[in-house]
């Protein structure tokens, strides 16, 4: 078998220009042979041969002379089996020996890489929970007036989703229902701004800091003002509640943990004025739509509307649903129709006696200016 | 400031493809001069050309086919193309890379090295680039998931952020992350800490990329997340 087989590999040695060369390698009888492309040959005797295994592969196998003058490298697959065939068992005990101490290293070194990445993530959504109830704990001690700039920073990075609505009839109309909630809102010292867009959206939102954005789509869905009015008490139910804050304090929580876990929190000033922005335009969880819900059931109870008038706008939304599904964005993360439905009359059910009137709003002639102004 | 060790000496003609290629400017601002003859030619990293004789040719084509070329993009940090120049009289073509720091050319001879992801500069046309992978090791030590294979015979250009100097490896020896530049396919690589898990994290040192040899590695004086988490200190 041997010189039967040739092998393609390298020498280092000092004679040679630059200290190493590509190299053909061969077994022979004696020991392993090594020949350069300019024809150098170096050979080191199996008794005189210490083996070693890695390079960049990790399979690379070296054997080098005892004064670690001259090392031959070989990475062909079928060089260990030649080795161990021509060169003796103990040559194959060598190189087991090796290969078992390199993937013992492996092991241990997959094994550090596996607990550290446990106690990484570990820490990362302790973190991340710590930071939460931080936020949520910390959040009366922030000045109101920190709504306000974030739902104006909000408010100025965004374009209205359609053309603002200025009639005085509409726009009084929704004024009228929200200066109704207003002096029942527990949170004093927000500004609640009505602005109608001409949008066939059944939608509506709040900003922090009180901006209302009311969809044209709401207002002729809906049945009645009461019903408007319902909805805009959950809106407002979120600025009250303060979930847009909230929220960004929650997104710069999860930003700051990553910070903390690759070492770099230079970047987080810069970050947090652009975080504001975006956080507040995102989606609540559902548990701020939920207290959202029962936030305006009392703010309507104290302002003398009926609150199932809320629960009367989820009845019609969940009928028209199928014909609406890719329009409803309002309901888009928010708990499901019977669900909100079944919050909202359990809230009805542990308040005090009420007697409710209706709002004092032209529902009809709202209806009809809509139509005059073409409202989607 | 003393020059890096190059393997080959600044101006040089290649006996195979006979291109007469000078490196300038060493070792903050460095830049390849290259005289093109007819039937010449160069390829390039996408971008990498700074200047031009009127008369070089340039033709745009992908790294290796779409496929290899999508990979070395996404893994090895590489553009998608890369531009091939030649000239049908004698024309110069200047070469350079995006950030401050050297060039370093290596002759290949039927040999490969490996190179980080965003090393690559230059080669003549006898070199193949691959892309091979560099494991989890790599990974985390933040070399990357993959590294570039530049294998055959001619020379390779490749560019560092910061001086490029050389070690020749025999057992073991440790540098930071993201200092190691291009290393022999006889160099073992590995991820281990510093010190301890106190000195290790707190010590600014984190983790360490352990080579171990024969071999010879090439490290850049300076590291891009360095730099990086310095300029966001300062923000």
């Amino acid at each position: 078998m041997y010189g039967a087989e040739e092998f393609a590999g390298g020498v280092f040695h000092q004679s040679i220009e630059g200290g190493r060369a590509t190299a053909t390698i061969e077994l022979t009888a004696s020991g392993v042979k090594a020949v350069t492309s300019t024809g150098q040959t170096f050979e080191i005797r199996y008794q005189d041969c210490a083996l070693d295994v890695g390079g960049a592969s990790g399979r690379m196998v070296f054997l080098r002379t005892m004064d670690r003058r001259l090392t031959i490298f070989c990475e062909d697959r079928r060089f260990p089996k030649a080795l161990e065939m021509d060169a003796g068992p103990e040559f194959a005990e060598q190189l087991a020996t090796v290969q078992k101490s390199r993937w013992r290293e492996g092991f241990q070194w997959r094994m550090w890489l596996a607990v550290g990445t446990a106690v990484c993530l570990l820490c990362l959504v302790g973190g991340y929970y710590a930071l939460l109830w931080t936020a949520k704990s910390s959040i009366g001690a922030i000045p109101v007036s920190a709504d306000i700039q974030i739902g104006k920073a909000a408010f100025d990075a965004r374009t209205l989703e359609g053309p603002q609505v200025t009639d005085r009839v509409v726009v009084d109309a929704v004024k009228a229902m929200v200066a109704r909630l207003e002096p029942h809102a527990e949170l004093k010292g927000l500004t609640f701004d009505v602005y109608v867009v001409n949008s066939s959206d059944i939608n509506a939102y709040c900003l922090p800091g009180g901006k209302i954005v009311v969809f044209t789509g709401l207002l002729k869905t809906a049945q009645s003002a009461e019903q408007v009015t319902g909805v805009l008490s959950h809106e407002m139910s979120h600025a009250i509640k303060r979930h847009g804050l909230r929220h960004v304090m929650e997104s710069m929580g999860i930003v700051v943990a990553v910070e903390l876990l690759v070492g770099d929190v230079g970047g987080l000033v810069s970050l947090a004025a652009d975080l504001g922005k975006s956080a507040a335009l995102t989606s609540y969880s559902r548990d701020a739509e939920t207290e959202a819900d029962v936030t305006g059931v009392k703010m309507l109870h104290a302002a003398a509307i009926d609150p199932l008038e809320l629960a009367g706008f989820f009845e019609l939304l969940k009928q028209q649903q199928p014909e609406f599904t890719a329009a409803i964005q309002w309901l888009s993360t928010h708990p499901q129709h019977d669900e909100r439905i079944a919050t909202v009359r359990g809230e009805v059910a542990k308040l005090p006696p009420q007697e409710y009137r209706g709002m004092e709003i032209d529902w009809e002639k709202l209806q009809q200016r809509l139509q005059e102004i073409g409202a989607e | 400031m003393s020059q890096p060790h190059s393997v080959l000496p600044p101006v040089c003609r290649n006996r195979r493809f006979i291109i007469e290629a000078t490196t300038r400017n060493r070792p903050s601002f460095a830049n390849i001069h290259i005289k093109l003859e007819p039937g010449d030619k160069i390829i390039a990293e996408a971008d990498a050309m700074a200047s031009m004789s009127a008369n070089v040719q340039m033709q745009t084509r992908w790294s290796g086919g779409v496929m290899k070329a999508v990979l070395k993009r996404v893994f090895g940090g590489e553009s998608l193309f890369v531009n091939e120049f030649s000239a049908p009289a004698p024309a110069e073509l200047v070469l350079t890379q995006p950030f401050p720091g050297d060039i370093e050319s290596i002759d290949l001879k039927g040999n490969t090295l490996f190179l980080q992801p965003g090393a690559f500069l230059a080669c003549e046309p006898g070199v193949t680039l691959g892309l091979g992978w560099a494991g989890m090791a790599s990974f985390v030590g933040g070399e990357g998931l993959f590294r570039l294979k530049v294998s055959g015979n001619g020379r390779v250009w490749f560019s560092a952020y910061g001086g490029i100097f050389t070690r020749e490896i025999t057992d073991e020896y440790i540098v930071d992350t993201g200092h190691l530049v291009a290393y022999e396919p006889t160099i073992n690589i590995r991820v281990g800490m510093a010190g301890g898990i106190f000195s290790s994290f707190f010590g600014g040192e984190g983790l360490v990329t352990k080579v171990r040899g024969p071999g010879r590695i090439y490290m850049q004086s300076r590291n891009f997340s360095g730099l990086t988490a310095w300029m966001n200190a300062h923000l």
